[in-house]
């Protein structure tokens, strides 16, 4: 059930109708029966393996906090089974296959044909939401949840089940235990998040998506290069546009059921650094990998030196939360070099640190916090790169990057929109309001909402019908 | 009686209860529906601008550029425009030929009404729209359109054994909203799409994102340029194509050929329409002999086929001209080896005109109901 699509529409429909109905006890019941209707329309295989993921984890933390004494074996025996869960389902092809191609390479011949499971759509998302309750309960940031179903909804909850955002027991279960009220701002906010979700996933991200080739991200040499560049910065904003929307969408559903789910992205395009950047892009994810593998590695770097800034915490914190952010997105070596040029993007960020405090991006002057701005820009969409194509051809792409070849150029309507989506995140970075709309004088916002209505309605005209892309993780 | 009383004062009841239930979590109180007051008063302000300006464009200046309803096959949509324009001058359309693209080519409807003007000395009205690549399903829709819209009195739907091969799906055109709409399906689109001249011009050039939205508009445009005010292809070419690079496609696409019957009952459904007043004949497109041998089963499959179409027919008073083995046509006169030029189909609209005043009193009847 795609969240674009009419089905679901009326099953949020249905669902809230019922939902307003019933007490508070009864609403959790209910959003966990529509969650698994909604996960089953899917496949009803992975609701097997999510039930089962709720039942193991839900029954760790009781004996990760069993008695006085934390277990850490226990939490350590967690930890790994959920990582275990998914490196089968997410990565034991790449494992086989690279096995089968290191054997081929060295003469060693193989019968294996390699190897396809499929993944559960949402696993990688719902798994890293079960470690971090694990920890936290290990840490005493939050009890062990009393109530299976409570547990069973916080995993389970349709709207941020299939691509997040990924949310923590420790701040999303007092949204689930209390009672929620949907109040004219709630209902106008989810509304608001709502059109724009659709607006960046239909308007700019479908549009930009259906404006590149598929032979640019296979034969890039066979292009010249100012229309490679523009294929680059549309993919850039058509992905950012996509998950952004896909978020919005979902962030303004959950709002209808009255509970508020995190921001997980601010505009990252405007970030003026690498620590910006990744405060801003997927800020869930980001803020998880801080927490359970950033912050744990420098504390323990810091530890063995007096210096909290040296070379081994300036290096070695960033490089491996970024490698694990890339392999948390693909078992790929092109996905790996993408978190890899991240890592080394913050490494050489924070080696001024070494002999200077760093100096916060607010308090640069205006054009070096443009020219900072521009560069983030630059870096992160060349860093898209292997995000997007194999290593191979990664390589193809960033020499037709900066060999140039003539200076035709033709992509004036990837400009155009992209031109608008820049436009619409100038509006929301420069308000630092995600609901500045909302504050415009009636007659704007109605214009607003009639042009955004007549482009939806003209755009989908067309025929493009792509699926979300994050739900591939 | 009284149970039904009773019943109905319980369910009236029920739902007085449910309304009345205040929802402890849906508190929105006095919301402002101005917003989305004016927010329609502003779509229906822009929609009406741009529908002025449009039609004022069209009527004062020379854009000439054929509308769209939105279906994927311009040819399509180009033919019912020049179909529309036909029938605004003229007021009304006698005969339609109908089927793929072997009809698109090898039917002049000219040279038709130029036949039977010379046969019986009574002027009619001929149309082409033979679409590329549609089946019998598709023509199944375009058919009951063509009945309810432009009311003709002669459907002549050319066919072969393509239109008949269970490989291959329908082309979907019956899901297009405006098809739909003339079906009697009303929705909002399809309304659109018949009624707002903007919109149809906004549909030509819908697919703007796309990668080859170049080369599809150059594609309409050329199409717009070539096909004739009575639909058709009148082109004298022979595909320019390595002769045994074509044959292995044609071979390899009729591969795993079979007879779908779902197909042959779209026929029955056509010859249905009968009933509200339109005549239809079917006649078999010609294809080179040498082309059956790209059958799987050869002479088997079109047998099959001539037999089945022929056990449809004969429950309707009407008549299926085959031509498999009675057409003679000049070595100059095809596309390819399954579509005829205007060479070939100046021939065969000729054969078919003699067959039809000839052979069945189906002109006859044509020209008697005028």
């Amino acid at each position: 059930m795609q969240i674009t699509s009419l089905t679901f529409v009326g099953f949020v429909v249905i669902a809230l109708v019922i939902y307003y109905l019933l007490p508070h006890r009864g609403q959790n019941y209910w959003l966990l029966l529509v969650s698994y209707i909604f996960y089953i329309s899917w496949s009803w295989q992975f609701a097997l393996v999510l039930i089962f993921m709720t039942l193991i984890n839900f029954i760790l933390a009781y004996k990760i906090k069993g008695g006085e004494k934390v277990s850490k074996g226990i939490l350590w025996t967690g930890i790994l089974l959920n990582i275990l869960i998914l490196a089968f389902f997410k990565y034991s092809g790449f494992f086989v296959n690279s096995f089968i191609l290191l054997s081929t390479r060295l003469g060693v011949s193989t019968q294996a044909g390699g190897i396809h499971i499929l993944l559960p759509v949402g696993l990688s998302f719902y798994i890293l939401g079960s470690i971090s309750y694990l920890i936290d309960v290990s840490r005493g940031q939050v009890q062990p949840v009393s109530d299976l179903t409570d547990y069973a909804l916080y995993m389970a909850y349709f709207p941020k089940l299939l691509s997040g955002p990924i949310e923590r027991v420790r701040t999303f279960m007092p949204k689930l235990l209390q009672p929620r009220l949907v109040d004219n701002k709630m209902f106008t906010n989810s509304l608001i998040l709502i059109v724009i979700g659709v607006v960046r996933k239909v308007v700019i991200a479908d549009t930009l998506a259906a404006m590149i080739p598929s032979e640019a991200f296979q034969t890039p040499q066979a292009f010249n290069t100012l229309n490679v560049w523009a294929w680059l910065i549309a993919y850039a904003f058509s992905l950012y546009n996509d998950f952004a929307g896909y978020i919005d969408i979902i962030r303004g559903v959950s709002g209808l059921f009255g509970i508020e789910l995190s921001v997980n992205f601010r505009t990252p395009y405007f970030s003026r650094n690498f620590t910006e950047f990744w405060n801003r892009w997927h800020i869930t994810l980001s803020h998880w990998l801080r927490d359970y593998i950033y912050y744990p590695i420098t504390r323990a770097l810091m530890k063995r030196s007096k210096k909290q800034y040296n070379f081994m915490t300036i290096v070695i914190p960033p490089i491996v939360t970024m490698l694990a952010s890339g392999l948390w997105h693909q078992a790929s070596w092109n996905l790996l070099l993408w978190g890899g040029l991240h890592g080394f993007y913050q490494v050489v960020e924070r080696i001024p640190s070494l002999w200077r405090p760093i100096i916060s991006p607010d308090k640069l002057p205006r054009w070096r916090q443009i020219l900072s701005g521009l560069v983030v820009f630059f870096l992160a969409i060349l860093a898209w790169v292997p995000f997007r194509m194999g290593l191979s051809v990664s390589l193809k792409f960033w020499e037709r990057l900066f060999v140039f070849t003539n200076f035709r150029f033709r992509e004036w309507r990837i400009i155009i929109i992209s031109l608008l989506a820049i436009g619409l995140d100038a509006i929301l970075y420069f308000s630092r309001d995600e609901f500045v709309f909302l504050r415009w004088p009636r007659p704007m916002r109605a214009a607003l909402l009639a042009m955004a209505v007549i482009i939806i309605f003209l755009v989908t005209r067309a025929d493009t019908g792509l699926g979300f892309i994050y739900q591939g993780f | 009686m009284s149970a039904i009383l009773l019943g109905k004062c319980y369910l009236m009841t029920g739902i007085r209860r449910i309304i009345s239930i205040k929802s402890s979590t849906f508190r929105v109180i006095k919301l402002s529906i101005w917003i989305p007051i004016l927010a329609i008063l502003f779509v229906l302000v822009i929609c009406g601008l741009a529908e002025a300006t449009i039609r004022w464009v069209v009527v004062n200046t020379n854009y000439h550029e054929s509308p769209s309803k939105g279906f994927d096959r311009y040819i399509l949509e180009l033919k019912l425009n020049r179909l529309d324009n036909l029938v605004e001058d003229l007021g009304h359309v006698d005969v339609i030929f109908l089927g793929s693209s072997m009809v698109h080519r090898g039917l002049d409807p000219k040279l038709f009404q130029r036949e039977i003007y010379t046969a019986t000395n009574h002027t009619i009205t001929a149309f082409n729209l033979g679409i590329p690549g549609i089946k019998s399903k598709d023509a199944a829709s375009i058919a009951r359109v063509l009945v309810q819209k432009y009311k003709p009195k002669l459907i002549i739907y050319g066919i072969s054994v393509r239109d008949f091969d269970g490989q291959y799906e329908a082309t979907g055109i019956s899901d297009n909203p405006w098809m739909r709409y003339e079906l009697g399906y009303f929705n909002l689109d399809g309304w659109l799409r018949d009624k707002s001249l903007a919109y149809q011009y906004y549909l030509v050039y819908r697919n703007w994102m796309k990668v080859d939205f170049d080369a599809q508009i150059r594609q309409r445009q050329y199409y717009d340029r070539v096909i004739t005010a009575k639909g058709f292809l009148n082109k004298d070419d022979v595909l320019q194509e390595d002769p045994q690079a074509w044959k292995e496609s044609a071979i390899k696409s009729y591969e795993n050929y079979f007879l779908d019957l779902s197909y042959v009952n779209a026929v029955e459904a056509i010859l249905q329409l009968q009933e509200q007043g339109t005549k239809i004949v079917i006649v078999e497109m010609p294809v080179q002999n040498v082309f059956v041998q790209y059958y799987p089963h050869q002479w088997k499959d079109q047998e099959q086929f001539i037999q089945a179409i022929q056990t449809v027919v004969s429950s309707f008073d009407t008549q299926f001209l085959p031509t498999t083995g009675i057409v003679t046509l000049p070595e100059n006169g095809w596309y390819t080896k399954n579509h005829l030029n205007s060479i070939g189909a100046n021939v065969f609209t000729h054969w078919l005109a003699y067959q039809l005043v000839t052979s069945t009193t189906i002109v006859q009847a044509l020209i008697a109901g005028k």
